[in-house]
């Protein structure tokens, strides 16, 4: 109903835009939480006062169903969004997408951080070793063998349900032994013996919200966060209650994207020019947590250590390899699914 | 002689009929339609869906959480509205009828979140159980904990819907039943609780129907053996695009509510009451 009520707005918005006199505006999707947060309080009123262009938010944009609803009834309600690389994948080969025209010049040297002018990358997104610091604060766990290590951290722990796009395989991998050069093509049997082992101690979840809840709350002890979630949750509740390591976050980055027939398209191109130069992403980079995908950025963010992915620590980062996953997401999901409602 | 037809009702209840057949009837048909045709023309979607393990654990599992979500509310809810239909006009039924309305005004979310906070191992109620020396039991992401929720949630339904069918019972049957001889129990029993089988039986239907669908409470306060078919449908739709699988699973679910009520109610209700 919601995204009812977002529709009619934008329907209405584009029938008075044929006399707009003013900057014009453009219709941003949403992502939800402190993301949106962070926006709102960075690189948008920046871009306004710029501009004088207005910028309105629509619906949720994480939400391939929503992207095919609106192409398939040319009902187009964004004109620019972020979405993760796996839903970035689907909507480029679906031929959703518009070019960006924006430079990649400067952007971090990391795997797919540009793909041919369709998207580029809105920051480097990791999953890592997250922990309750009040609990284990004396020795910490590091890797993802210390996730999977019950006795030394006993206690229920978290991981994301969705085991294509959030590396839950990966880990249980990682955590058996496995060397990340040797990750990928995944063994998928190995992966599931070994979420065997924890099965009765995982907490699963679906969205940001639950995570942040179930650490927060002392549900789960340990498990697998999202390192822009976690520090915000740590900058809510001071530096004790929550930590994280990042030596062997798995990241990969989330896209900036245009779609097909938006009614703004070059007021999108403008928006993205604009929030991608180095000081609008170090604010906005400070605000989520997430390390921006700019070199220079990195110029403007005081302490750069705390970042999951900097210029000099690229290579100590596991890359969630998107070229597998686009060929096995289906069939994996299945399994994972089966092997989940099976006890 | 010929039977007269009334033809004012008709004609004014017409097109508010239009519209809810139209907003029923056309959305299922595309429905039905995407689930034969979307990727392709045939039956792939319902073999899938069929042949899935995920798809019939979540189907077995959405039956029994709702099932025993409408237990929850019979066994809660039917006292309360008798006594919100026998005293409503003493102060605490009052209160109680006030409370009923706010809760079911309250968004399922803020509720579900609310049960997070009550049952989690910081919660109040695990620091009751081990004060008490029972331990800090985990009521959370289990069957138990998405039952809480979803009876939580269902329970002002079913009991504002019974009290509306139970004021209109007449109670001077009873009383008269007693002026007869029959003492209060039975009075009861063989007078109230038929004329109220209807409300019971139709109470416990919409909140079953209504719980078939729950997405949140299960997201929330369930575990992944607690996974519904609304969270799958969900899934193919948010995460896969996957309309054909989806509209499947959606129609699959409401055939089998459809089959599943028409038998209770044909096994519960007295023939007269069936369609009303």
């Amino acid at each position: 109903m919601l995204a009812a009520v977002v529709l009619l707005g934008a329907c209405g918005g584009s029938g008075s835009s044929g006399g707009s006199g003013g900057g014009g505006s453009i219709v941003l999707g949403a992502n939800g939480g402190s993301y949106d947060q962070c926006q709102q309080s960075t690189f948008i009123p920046a871009f306004k006062k710029a501009t004088g262009m207005d910028v309105k938010y629509g619906s949720f944009a994480y939400d391939l169903g929503a992207w095919k609803a609106q192409q398939e009834s040319g009902a187009v309600e964004w004109d620019v969004a972020v979405v993760d690389a796996s839903e970035f994948d689907a909507l480029r080969r679906a031929g959703w997408l518009e070019p960006l025209g924006v430079s990649t010049k400067g952007m971090l040297d990391f795997p797919g951080v540009s793909v041919d002018n369709y998207g580029i990358a809105s920051e480097i997104f990791s999953q890592v070793v997250t922990y309750r610091a009040d609990k284990f604060g004396g020795d910490p766990p590091k890797t993802w063998a210390d996730v999977f290590n019950t006795k030394k951290y006993p206690g229920k722990r978290m991981f994301h349900r969705n085991a294509a796009d959030m590396g839950t395989l990966e880990m249980a991998l990682l955590a058996d032994g496995v060397a990340p050069k040797d990750l990928y093509p995944l063994d998928v049997n190995r992966a599931l013996r070994k979420l065997d082992s924890i099965k009765n101690d995982i907490i699963w979840y679906d969205n940001g919200t639950k995570m942040v809840a179930l650490i927060q709350q002392g549900e789960a002890v340990i498990g697998a966060g999202w390192d822009g979630r976690i520090k915000d949750l740590q900058a809510q509740t001071g530096g004790n209650v929550v930590g994280m390591s990042p030596e062997q976050a798995i990241a990969r980055p989330d896209y900036w994207v245009i779609p097909k027939g938006a009614k703004n398209p070059e007021g999108a191109r403008k928006f993205l020019r604009f929030i991608t130069q180095p000081k609008q992403q170090a604010a906005f980079a400070k605000c989520t947590g997430y390390p921006p995908p700019w070199v220079a950025a990195f110029d403007h963010l005081p302490n750069k250590s705390s970042y999951a992915v900097t210029p000099d620590k690229l290579h100590n980062v596991i890359v969630w390899n998107s070229n597998y996953w686009k060929a096995n997401r289906d069939a994996v999901t299945q399994r994972f699914n089966a092997w989940l409602g099976g006890s | 002689m010929r039977r007269r037809v009334d033809w004012l009702p008709l004609l004014a209840g017409l097109p508010g009929c239009a519209v809810l057949l139209g907003l029923f009837l056309l959305p299922v048909g595309f429905l039905i339609a995407r689930s034969v045709t979307d990727p392709k023309l045939g039956l792939s979607n319902y073999h899938t869906i069929i042949t899935s393990p995920a798809y019939g654990h979540a189907a077995w599992t959405t039956l029994w959480l709702s099932g025993a979500a409408v237990l929850g509310c019979v066994l809660l809810g039917t006292p309360v509205a008798y006594a919100l239909v026998r005293a409503g006009d003493h102060p605490v039924m009052r209160v109680v009828m006030a409370v009923l309305i706010l809760s079911f005004l309250t968004s399922s979310l803020v509720r579900a979140y609310a049960w997070f906070l009550m049952l989690g191992t910081q919660g109040p109620v695990v620091a009751v159980t081990n004060a008490l020396g029972l331990g800090k039991p985990q009521l959370l992401f289990n069957s138990f904990a998405v039952i809480v929720g979803m009876v939580h949630y269902l329970l002002p339904i079913y009991t504002l819907m019974l009290y509306g069918s139970l004021r209109s019972i007449r109670y001077e049957l009873v009383t008269a039943a007693e002026g007869l001889g029959a003492k209060h129990a039975y009075a009861l029993r063989t007078v109230f609780l038929p004329l109220a089988r209807p409300g019971l039986v139709n109470g416990g239907s919409l909140v079953f129907v209504i719980a078939l669908g729950f997405f949140v409470t299960p997201a929330l306060l369930g575990g992944a053996q607690q996974t519904m078919l609304s969270q799958l449908i969900a899934q193919a739709v948010q995460q896969f695009g996957d309309f054909g699988a989806a509209a499947a699973t959606g129609f699959l679910l409401l055939v089998a509510s459809l089959a599943l009520l028409a038998a209770v109610r044909r096994v519960l209700l007295p023939k007269s009451a069936r369609y009303g």
